[in-house]
């Protein structure tokens, strides 16, 4: 028996070897479908070096065609006796997030001059250790310590309820998962809702021709529930969506199989409108590359590595939450493109940017203080307590760092508590640069 | 479509691939070691992770903590030629580091122990990765070549056939190795019997560090090699552990190419149900990545359970029991103060104390379910963070509509039914394996079922308040986010259940889990239900457990679905801080909570020490966890308990601390109910058949009540398999009538308790009790009344008359206070018979009883036993002491090949020309009483 098992072995070597030395003529990369024609014109390209992991210091796209502009005060409400707000911040053990978050309040406090009229921000910050009872413990002091609002990426392990209950206003990623915080009333995210990043995208496709696509969802109760809604919204948007999943972290998808099960059902696009987790984006890309027939593809936010590998990709699209450097020019005001100048120079300053660069952490972490501060402005408050930030800042209406104006209080839904957001299509180009494809629709 | 099923099956190769090299590592360590490494992945992913960052950054890692940890080659980067030797040289380096430190010095450690130094390593690898490398997976240049090729008109992946064929190669390769090299067939001499292989001038310990490394740098090099597969990050393999396992256990812990088959095959159906989960017709509750992990789970179940036979156990020289288990008494003022002390803290710790405190205390719980099932019964678990989950599943779903306490309730009800039914497979299956089987089955319960949207929905997924009598109970009201009426909550409750265990471990019930936990052969024999008791523990640990976890549910007011809060590495931490604590004490369990994250220790400490976050914690605890194992593996509170025994002992007082029972002055005989007819034991035709061999062959005996009959023969005769057919311990045909009653179709500890008592060759004692202890453990039914009534007030059955004339009968009283194994041999012959004699028995079956025995010894047993006879107690009397057995039987019977060749009296036996071919022969002249 045990020779029969050793010769079947060696057999299976030999077949194994034999057929992965085969010949490949009949294997295809795959190459993009002929692009939409655009209005938009392409962009200049002098430098497009970049990485496939955090660098150090990377420049991601051509130089910023704007100078970094004069740090202009603050407009908007003044406050009897200025002095510091405190926020929450619950931080995230990834390199360089927490110094990226700090740049962005020094920014506001030092270049800024505060807001309403000199207050500046304090920052009571909490480590999170991924677990609920370590963020219940940090709301616990940030109540304690009588902040104004929680920030931080670690809100997704937070219950929205217990901001609820404790009158705290949330502000920057969705509280627990976007279905959980948008189950619930009165915190405020301007995390896009639902609709937002999962519509818009779909309907940007739709307008360029696509009429049935694979989208990738990631394998658990949020990706189940997001692939739910997103279908609902492309029948309703004219574009039919076939969901396939991804294993979600910390588990480890098989990129191949999955970009394979999408490709199976015959798309003719295949789209992940959420690559939240670091290897994700690089996955998918190199998934789409190898695999054969795949059909032009949609990748969320994968800045980085669409330019790491443009050569192979060029007339696929991403899509972004900000504008991308080099792309100033079609910026939607003056002051969206002098704040990726702005930011660019805050991050060349920082020994870890985060995440690669991707602008997603613009205007997540960097951007953070100074949405917060923008959105603070425009409330119809003399004083800034927690009180009277959370009953008001759902009505915020203000500009997005990087991103434009968004405007909290145009729900479709009361209990909705993400605000809308601007969000950008762009197609890649071979040489690594993109070309504007425009705003996707602000879908609410 | 068939060509996709294809194209799928062999895209499964790759993962197949890596979960085949994890499971060959697996093998190949258990074969040298004994041990099931959980920390394998995490080995061969440092050296994975050191080779890739020596290839882009030019910069050699060092697995050191706090110290430079960078050493620059070429800050251009390495070849792979160069960086590959350096990465996989790391891995040895730690991977022998490892073994000379933690594990060779635990080789006769209990095995839990083992199971928690590897659960130790693992994090704290973990941890050193994440600091040195960070949390993002890698996305590694690959080795082999990544393009498509296309077969037949299947498109498929040119790394995925290149690594299988790497990794089959690399098991015929080394399965030839084992069986064709010396070293090879070593390692195989030591895995059967590591006595034997030493006496055979191998040396067991070289040859475990052998493996050990061995398996780390075969296993490095395959994640290596699969790294453009699969990204590589600092925890991204440690998952593969549940897949791995099952395809080892499927290879059976032994074989190579099996294992290496049954994990390609894994991989190639996870990638097709992926596939086949777009299809229209998949159910849609299976829609989930859960049905992935369920896979593996009943891989194992299958492989272990329902196949049939366990897996082989290693034939270790020396294993440790597990720690002692301390029994106390209640002191009520104590009891008192302390949970006035701790109401006190409540009220006057902050915020952020109380909310540690309120950790504590659900963490003593959690610890407190673990002391149940693996400190009194010796099962090992892995899913208690599943039954906690189960629990904090129900009381989210039950929503409003079930009030405080009925939610509790109900959940506490469904986590008690799943810990019963979890706990099924520890009927057959003990130890390392039970641990696999309980972790499989808790990764299963976890992604199939929690993380399952069909069956929680994210945006339902909060928990309402306790409430009792209209006071909100809840930990958070308003910006109030601290409550002390939650504090107290849980404080009440973990008093009742420390109480309720503490009654446990005091009782009958006690005692029968720790005859379990001792010796189950010897438990069956003594009419312990082994079966019944093992579930009966399973389902109170998981209850406790399910307390903790509705406690859970309520501290965070949600079902957190992402959180991994009742994921199964969260069993691994529970598992890891009691043992650290004390396993077997419920002191260890107090100390455990204390320690646990987010308890009180890590809050103090992160307090005083500004650098300490979570994954310094983490990796503080990891290390603690293995310093402890090595120099102390019964935990913190075992050690203390250790040294004021030493304190006692040498006050001559150590029976105080142990809290032994004393025996009441007088006890008196059974009093048995007059059979019908005689004789009290007919066994008839009674045939055992192991595959082909015919170890007994149709032979029947008769004995009387008050007789003593002998059953003689030549080693090899089938004595003892006799014994074990007629008492139940081996299967066989034919019939056994007890007092006209049958017992042939009855289990073991029902023939036990229907009055057929026996004893054993070996011995077979309860090492944890003392002797008159052991006595006890026959005298109580364990019924669900007991039980029940052991919990609330514990049977206080210390004086039970049979048992006290037993001990007399057989002279043992001067020594009730005794371990067994302080005893001389005859006296320890002497208790088994004791214990047997205490459970009322009918008819005693005594093997070999003066095995060992000095004249002196054997004469004085040959008088106690016709005073046992004298009581109308029928014994059975198989021994190899002709002087003896001449002298004191009524009848002989002579057992030769598994037949018996003669019957009768001790005379005609003598003369018997049969019987003198075949046994006696010369020895007949030269026996005397108590010669041998």
């Amino acid at each position: 028996m045990k020779k029969i098992r050793y010769l079947i072995g060696v057999l299976l070597v030999f077949a194994l070897v034999a057929a992965a030395c085969g010949d490949d003529d009949g294997a295809e990369t795959p190459e993009a479908e002929p692009a939409a024609e655009t209005t938009s014109s392409a962009l200049d390209a002098e430098e497009a070096t970049t990485t496939t992991e955090a660098p150090t210091t990377t420049t991601i796209a051509p130089e910023s065609t704007a100078s970094a502009p004069e740090p202009e005060p603050m407009p908007g409400c003044m406050t009897d006796s200025p002095g510091a707000v405190k926020i929450g911040y619950l931080g995230l053990p990834l390199p360089g997030n927490d110094e990226l978050f700090a740049a962005g309040v020094d920014y506001v406090n030092d270049e800024l001059g505060g807001f309403c009229g000199g207050n500046t921000f304090e920052v009571v910050s909490c480590q999170s250790l991924f677990t609920p009872e370590s963020t219940v413990d940090c709301l616990n002091q940030f109540i304690a310590e009588d902040v104004v609002v929680a920030t931080g990426l670690t809100l997704l392990f937070v219950n929205p309820n217990d901001l609820t209950s404790a009158r705290l206003a949330s502000f920057g990623a969705a509280p627990g998962s976007v279905p959980e915080a948008e189950s619930v009333e009165s915190s405020t995210h301007f995390f896009p809702p639902s609709t937002a990043f999962l519509g818009a995208p779909i309907a940007a496709m739709g307008e360029l021709g696509f009429e049935n696509g694979g989208v990738f969802f990631t394998d658990n109760a949020s990706g189940q529930s997001s692939a739910e809604t997103a279908a609902e919204l492309a029948d309703g948007l004219g574009v039919s969506i076939t969901p396939t999943f991804f294993a979600a972290a910390p588990e480890v998808p098989d990129w191949a199989a999955a970009m394979l099960t999408a490709v199976a059902s015959g798309p003719d696009f295949v789209g992940a409108q959420i690559l939240s987790a670091p290897g994700d984006c690089p996955g998918f890309i190199s998934a789409a590359i190898n695999t054969p027939n795949t059909p032009p593809f949609l990748a969320a936010s994968c800045a980085v590595d669409a330019i790491a590998n443009a050569a192979d990709i060029a007339g696929n699209y991403i899509y972004s939450f900000t504008i991308l450097p080099g792309d100033e020019a079609n910026a939607p005001t003056d002051q969206v493109a002098d704040e990726v100048g702005i930011y660019r120079n805050a991050v060349a300053d920082l020994p870890n940017a985060p995440l690669g660069g991707e602008f997603g952490s613009a205007r997540d972490v960097f951007g953070t203080a100074i949405n917060l501060a923008r959105a603070i402005e425009s409330l119809p408050i003399t004083e800034i307590t927690g009180d009277t930030v959370y009953d008001n800042l759902p009505s915020a209406a203000f500009d997005v760092f990087m991103a434009g104006p968004v405007d909290c209080t145009a729900r479709p839904d009361a209990g909705q508590t993400g605000c809308g957001t601007n969000m950008w299509l762009y197609e890649i180009v071979a040489d690594g640069t993109f070309i504007n494809r425009g705003l996707l629709p602000v879908l609410q | 479509m068939l060509d996709t099923y294809l194209t799928f099956a062999i895209l499964g190769l790759g993962f197949g691939s890596i979960y085949a090299s994890l499971g060959m590592g697996l093998v190949i360590t258990y074969k040298g070691t004994g041990i099931i490494n959980f920390s394998l992945a995490a080995l061969a992913a440092w050296g994975a992770l050191v080779t890739d960052e020596l290839r882009t950054t030019g910069e050699f890692v060092l697995p050191v903590f706090i110290i430079p940890d960078r050493v620059t080659i070429d800050s251009g980067g390495l070849n792979l030629w160069t960086a590959l030797p350096l990465g996989l040289l790391s891995t040895v380096v730690l991977a022998l580091f490892s073994y000379l430190a933690i594990f060779r010095p635990m080789r006769t450690a209990p095995v839990l122990a083992r199971i928690v130094a590897s659960i130790g390593l693992l994090t704290t690898l973990q941890t050193l990765m994440l600091l040195r490398f960070g949390e993002t997976p890698r996305n590694v240049e690959g080795i082999l070549p990544k393009e498509w090729v296309t077969i037949a008109g299947l498109g498929i992946p040119r790394d995925r056939l290149y690594i299988a064929a790497i990794v089959v190669g690399a098991a015929l390769l080394v399965g030839a190795w084992f069986r064709k090299s010396r070293t090879g067939l070593a390692i195989r001499a030591t895995a059967e019997n590591e006595e034997a292989a030493s006496l055979a001038r191998f040396s067991p310990t070289s040859l475990a560090g052998v493996t050990w490394v061995a398996s780390a740098a075969l296993t490095g090099l395959m994640l290596i090699l699969a790294s453009s597969i699969v990204p590589l990050g600092p925890t991204t393999y440690s998952l593969f552990v549940v897949p791995a396992l099952a395809a080892a256990l499927v290879g059976r812990l032994s074989s190579l190419t099996v294992t290496t088959a049954a994990g390609l095959a894994l991989g190639m159906l996870q990638t097709e149900v992926g596939f086949l989960r777009g299809r229209s017709w998949w159910p849609n509750f299976a829609d989930t990545s859960g049905v992935f992990d369920a896979v593996p789970f009943v891989i194992i179940v299958f492989a272990l359970f329902i196949a049939g036979r366990g897996l082989p156990e290693r034939g270790a020289t020396v294993q440790a029991r597990l720690p002692d288990v301390i029994r106390v008494t209640p002191r009520w003022p104590l009891v008192g103060l302390s949970f006035a002390a701790v109401t006190a803290l409540a009220y006057l710790f902050s915020n952020t104390y109380r909310l540690a405190l309120t950790s504590t205390l659900i963490g003593v719980l959690v610890a407190l379910s673990i002391v149940v099932l693996t400190g009194l019964v010796g099962q090992i678990t892995l899913a208690q963070a599943a039954f906690a989950g189960a629990s904090a599943f129900l009381v989210m779903k039950l929503g409003d509509g079930w009030p405080f306490p009925l939610n509790m309730i109900a959940a506490v009800a469904l986590a008690t039914v799943l810990g019963t039914i979890v706990g099924i497979p520890a009927l057959r299956i003990r130890g390392a394996q039970l641990a696999v089987v309980t972790m499989a089955g808790a990764v299963a319960i976890e992604r199939f079922v929690f993380a399952n949207p069909r069956f929680v929905d994210p945006s339902e997924s909060q928990v309402h308040d306790p409430e009792l009598f209209g006071l909100n109970l809840g930990r958070q009201v308003g910006r109030e986010t601290a409550r002390v009426h939650f504090t107290l909550l849980v404080l009440v409750l973990v008093t009742v259940s420390l109480l309720l265990v503490t009654n446990i471990i005091r009782s009958s019930t006690g005692r029968r889990f720790l005859a379990v936990r001792s010796n189950e052969r010897a438990a069956a024999s003594s009419g312990v239900d082994v079966a019944q008791t093992k579930l009966l523990a399973f389902a109170i640990s998981s209850a406790i457990a399910g307390l903790a976890g509705t406690m859970m549910a309520f501290f965070l007011g949600q079902f957190a679905t992402d959180s991994n809060q009742f994921a199964v590495f969260a069993s691994l931490n529970f598992v890891v801080f009691a043992y650290l604590g004390g396993i077997s004490s419920i002191n260890g369990a107090l100390i455990a909570g204390v320690m646990a994250p987010s308890g009180i220790a890590f809050v103090i400490i992160n307090d005083y020490f500004d650098f300490f976050g979570g994954r310094e914690y983490a990796a503080l605890a990891g290390i603690l966890l293995i310093v402890t194992m090595v120099i102390n593996p019964i935990g913190i509170a075992g050690a203390a308990e250790e040294r004021r025994l030493a304190k006692l002992a040498a006050k001559g007082e150590e029976d105080q601390l142990r809290h032994t029972p004393r025996m009441p002055e007088e006890g008196a005989p059974p009093e048995l109910e007059p059979s019908p007819g005689s004789p009290a034991l007919s066994v008839d035709g009674l045939t055992v058949r192991y595959g082909g061999l015919i170890a007994v062959n149709g032979a029947s005996v008769e004995v009387g009540a008050g007789e003593i009959v002998g059953l003689i023969g030549p080693n090899g005769a089938g004595k003892t398999t006799f014994v074990d057919a007629a008492t139940g311990f081996t299967p066989a045909t034919g019939t056994v009538t007890l007092a006209g009653r049958r017992l042939d179709d009855r289990s073991a500890h029902r023939r036990a308790r229907a009055g057929l008592g026996r004893t054993w060759q070996s011995g077979e004692f309860f090492a944890d009790m003392s002797a008159y202890e052991n006595v006890l453990v026959p005298t109580t039914a364990g019924t669900v009344r007991q039980v029940a009534k052991d919990i609330v007030s514990p049977t206080r059955d210390t004086a039970v008359s049979t048992a006290v004339w037993a001990m007399d009968l057989l002279g043992l009283r001067g020594d009730a206070t005794s371990r067994p194994q302080d005893l001389s041999l005859g006296k320890r012959k002497l208790l088994g018979v004791a214990r047997c004699l205490a459970g009322n028995p009918r008819v005693v079956c005594l093997d070999e009883p003066a095995a060992g025995l000095d004249s002196g010894e054997s004469r004085e047993l040959g008088t106690r036993l016709r005073d046992v006879a004298g009581t109308g107690i029928g014994v059975f009397l198989i021994d190899h002491d002709m002087g003896l057995v001449l002298d004191v039987c009524d009848r002989i019977y002579v057992l030769n090949f598994g037949e018996i060749i003669a019957a009768g009296t001790p005379e005609e036996i003598q003369s018997d020309p049969a019987v003198i071919d075949a046994y006696l022969g010369e020895e007949t002249a030269d026996a005397a009483p108590g010669g041998s």
